[in-house]
């Protein structure tokens, strides 16, 4: 018994180096949760969320709720048949914030998005007003959704920079990147990489970025997106962005980290007292799948346990 | 889906959503006798509109060689045999698979790896001597390829997000390039493949029109500077309400020398061709609407020389970089005029000729080879 405390203690201590300075353990158990539940979630509080570590033993200390997906086939385009059939959900707070742990099987890691390759891709979805749930299927009019996504793509950009086109394709080029190749700069055995444009002219030159797409964001800190939707097709990008995240693909599974304030002064987020909803939806590159081409989840209650 | 009326197919068709004709629709017609494929108006475009990061293999105009070229390739092929497995007498709308908006396919990456896949090659060998004995049977010719900003876009209706709109003061068709999410349901739904993904921005991009250009009354990039004038850039009025001096309302819809690429897919394009002379007419009737469009259309193009009217509209084309919305023609000229009557341009049926002596006694020199 005492060997095996002390084999978790070193887990913890190693834990707690990615990402977090401070030690990080469940405040109710150390012990691992052996509650398993298919209609609703249950978090447990800790004192801090190992964002950055979904293979932190805190996270084991939640109970493991079994989801269904189901393929998105109730609006055009559909998905038609899916291939991630289940998701594992565990749910850990603190007195600010919420977190998510969603793990899947998927037998291919997509994190480039390009031509007819797209990324895999996880979200959570919060009612704003629980006591009236609005439509599971990204809210109705009236009944806003909260949503928080999270991109391989943009875990690719936080980690290792934002993902170029020479990432992609290496021998691409044009021959003038205007603004960017200029006198003896303009002879070059490989094509300029994205930090190398200083100029703000250049970056007229790139559409959605001159237009403030909000999803184009070559600077991003956590590799989730908060938005906001009043049912299919309205998905708006909060202006405050407020949620983080962290994704990892080993052994043939995708381990997403999804946190969100529990009590933000930003109107469009939910607000997480003791309980709320959430849906989920999952998208496997391989399969083709994005936007409505996706499988989802309905409405499952969460529970904040004391 | 909506019952709209397609001019083109003479019947109402089925789209989701009404039918909402804009004021006037920006339209150009392609004289592809004339083109000579030097892909002017594709480095024109290539250097005004994408050269930026991800739009290293965008042509948002193209010129291809028919019958075996095609960017994206094959991107005629792959529709047109779908079309066909699923009835080609019905549009892509009226066929559209379960889930789908419109039939469409996605094209693979290597798709976009040969731009000029088919370049200058001809249906068949040409056989030794064939040339000496008059017109050979091996056929091929150029096809310029532009988005046709169509009446009823795919792009834009297959869009979830609703982030491709189509102008209503001239029905221009763009991508809304802060609202775009990336999904490229536009990129499969269009079938002649002129919407294109940017794997850095992740957005989907399109031919804008030169918007810029059009609004304050001038010709796109791509026919300003084509240099055998193949183009004529405009607006088309209501398809019940043509107006005989307005050259594309008259090319198009009076005269019917210009057609539509593929009208059966049911988009109802609005670029029209008039069709190369010389090939094919099987391969014809399935690009620009059937035996009786093509066969009239040819028949009035081989009778210009002979219908003034018809022939100063054709020699209108690359003489301004102004929009002509109104044109005449007189005995020795064909006037055009831009949308407050002011002569933009003035070209006369025969050139002048002037044949200057061998000898220039003023300068004392020989002009042995100056036209």
């Amino acid at each position: 018994m005492l060997k095996r405390m002390a084999l978790l203690s070193i887990i913890l201590i190693g834990c707690a180096t990615v990402g977090e300075k401070k030690e990080i353990r469940p405040s109710t158990s150390a012990k691992p949760s052996t509650e398993t539940y298919t209609d609703r979630i249950i978090s447990v509080k800790v004192d801090a969320i190992p964002i950055k570590d979904p293979n932190s033993p805190v996270w084991l200390g939640a109970p493991l709720t079994t989801l269904n997906i189901t393929p998105q086939n109730i609006i055009t385009p559909k998905q038609g048949k899916g291939t991630i059939k289940q998701i594992k959900v565990r749910s850990i707070y603190t007195d600010s914030e919420l977190g998510i742990l969603i793990t899947w099987k998927d037998e291919t890691k997509d994190v480039y998005d390009y031509s007819d390759h797209f990324c895999d891709k996880v979200a959570v979805q919060f009612p704003l007003d629980n006591k009236n749930l609005p439509s599971f299927m990204m809210g109705n009019m009236g009944g806003r959704v909260h949503i928080v996504e999270w991109k391989a793509v943009w875990q690719e950009d936080v980690e290792r920079g934002y993902v170029d086109i020479n990432d992609i394709y290496p021998n691409y080029w044009t021959d003038v990147y205007w603004y960017v190749n200029s006198g003896e700069d303009s002879v070059r055995l490989e094509p300029p990489r994205i930090e190398e444009f200083k100029d703000p002219e250049a970056f007229k030159f790139i559409p959605a970025y001159a237009a403030r797409n909000s999803d184009m964001k070559i600077e991003r800190s956590w590799p989730v997106m908060e938005y906001s939707a009043e049912g299919f097709g309205t998905l708006t990008p909060q202006h405050r962005q407020d949620a983080k995240g962290w994704g990892i693909y080993e052994n043939g599974e995708w381990k997403v980290v999804i946190v969100v304030p529990r009590s933000a002064s930003d109107a469009y987020n939910t607000q997480i007292y003791d309980k709320t909803s959430v849906a989920f939806a999952v998208w496997d590159g391989s399969n083709k799948d994005r936007g409505s081409r996706k499988g989802y989840t309905m409405w499952i209650p969460l529970e904040l346990r004391k | 889906m909506a019952k709209v009326y397609n001019w083109h197919l003479k019947r109402k068709v089925e789209y989701p959503y009404e039918e909402a004709r804009p004021k006037r629709q920006v339209a150009w017609v392609f004289d592809i006798n004339k083109c000579i494929e030097c892909q002017t108006c594709t480095v024109a475009c290539k250097t005004t509109w994408t050269s930026g990061k991800g739009q290293e293999y965008m042509l948002w105009n193209n010129v291809e060689t028919k019958p075996y070229g095609g960017y994206p390739l094959g991107w005629d092929i792959n529709i047109l045999k779908m079309h066909k497995e699923k009835g080609n007498d019905r549009t892509l709308f009226e066929v559209s698979p379960d889930g789908e908006v419109v039939l469409g396919y996605l094209p693979e990456d290597e798709d976009y790896m040969y731009p000029n896949f088919g370049e200058d090659v001809c249906y068949g060998i040409v056989e030794k001597g064939a040339f000496f004995n008059g017109i050979h049977q091996v056929w091929m010719f150029y096809l310029a390829r532009i988005c046709n900003h169509c009446t009823y876009p795919a792009c834009l209706a297959a869009c979830p997000r609703k982030a491709i709109y189509k102008r209503k003061e001239d029905g221009i068709v763009l991508v809304d390039q802060e609202r775009c999410r990336g999904y490229r349901e536009c990129v499969k739904a269009c079938p002649y493949k002129k919407v294109f993904f940017n794997a850095f921005t992740r957005v989907s991009e399109k031919c804008i029109a030169c918007y810029p250009l059009i609004e304050r009354g001038e010709q796109p990039r791509c026919v300003q500077t084509c240099i055998g004038k193949i183009r004529l850039q405009g607006f088309l009025s209501h398809p019940n309400n043509p107006r005989p001096d307005n050259p594309l309302d008259y090319l198009v819809y009076i005269k019917k020398v210009a057609l539509p690429l593929y009208p059966q897919f049911g988009l109802e394009p609005n670029v029209y061709y008039i069709p190369p002379i010389h090939v094919p007419k099987q391969f014809l009737y399935q690009m620009f609407g059937g035996k009786e469009m093509v066969d009239r259309a040819i028949k009035t193009y081989l009778n210009a020389k002979n219908d003034r009217k018809l022939l100063g509209a054709m020699l209108l084309f690359g003489s301004t970089n102004k929009i002509i919305h109104r044109f005449r023609v007189d005995k020795n000229y064909a006037y055009g005029y831009d949308d407050k009557g002011n002569l933009i341009s003035k070209v006369p049926f025969k050139e002048p000729v002037y044949i200057r002596p061998l000898y220039d006694k003023k300068r004392d020199v020989y002009r042995h080879s100056i036209p």
